[in-house]
């Protein structure tokens, strides 16, 4: 699947203008939400993060986290993310563990 | 190639193939139902519960097709995907496709499934045992 990502330019802050722009989301899915223990959380005023920081800052919180990182996917506002990406305030950001639909 | 993507709650009741193709070009109607087994890992099961990620699974889905139509030239194709409880023998995805010849729809139809498992966000999230079901007994 292709993974670009389609909203907001680089260094610009994206999503819903206001306030959602100050909050970064994250979401959380299937097993990961009982790691967790909550289905999503919002992050205010944070800083743009990279992808190892923002895995870094999650298994933080979660070390359980960690054991899923390799098998898990990032998407922001609804893409999938190639890898190394920047999410900024505004952002929805999704871990997508290995999907099992049909 | 008309695409329609649907995630619904709700039971999926087979239906009719997008819209009949008044211009007489479709000579293939194919049909797809994912059913619930009543076996999950050598246990029986009364349902399966699915989650999805609504928003991307619906647009993984319609990228995906709009992608594999450009491979497999069809007419029409038509998704429905339930998620939350659903009981075995009842269908977790109805898939439906038009196409001139045969050959193209049951080649969208397999990549596509094939895609679907690798994609989109959609999860089996827990088998609800057969024994749960049961009425409890004092």
């Amino acid at each position: 699947m292709g993974a670009g990502r389609g909203a907001g330019g680089a260094g610009e802050p994206r999503g819903d203008p206001g306030i959602e722009r100050l909050i970064m989301r994250i979401l959380f899915f299937a097993h990961l939400k009982n790691v967790t223990g909550q289905a999503e959380l919002e992050w205010p005023n944070s800083p743009p993060l990279k992808t190892p920081d923002l895995w870094d800052r999650l298994t933080r919180e979660w070390p359980a986290l960690a054991v899923h990182r390799q098998a898990t996917r990032l998407a922001c506002n609804g893409e999938y993310t190639m890898g190394d990406e920047v999410f900024h305030p505004g952002d929805e950001i999704a871990l997508i563990p290995p999907v099992s639909g049909g | 190639m008309r695409v329609e993507v649907q995630l619904t709650a709700e039971p999926i009741v087979p239906c009719r193939l997008i819209e009949p193709d008044h211009a007489g070009r479709a000579g293939a109607c194919v049909e797809f139902t994912g059913v619930v087994r009543g076996e999950e890992k050598e246990q029986r099961i009364a349902a399966l519960e699915y989650e999805a990620y609504p928003d991307m699974a619906r647009r993984v889905m319609q990228a995906l097709l709009a992608r594999l139509g450009q491979r497999h030239r069809c007419l029409s194709a038509r998704v429905i995907h339930r998620v939350g409880i659903i009981p075995v023998g009842e269908a977790a995805i109805w898939l439906g496709i038009t196409a001139s010849h045969r050959r193209e729809a049951f080649a969208l139809l397999a990549e596509f499934m094939d895609q679907l498992k690798q994609e989109v966000p959609i999860w089996k999230t827990r088998s609800i045992p057969f024994e749960a079901q049961r009425p409890h007994q004092s």
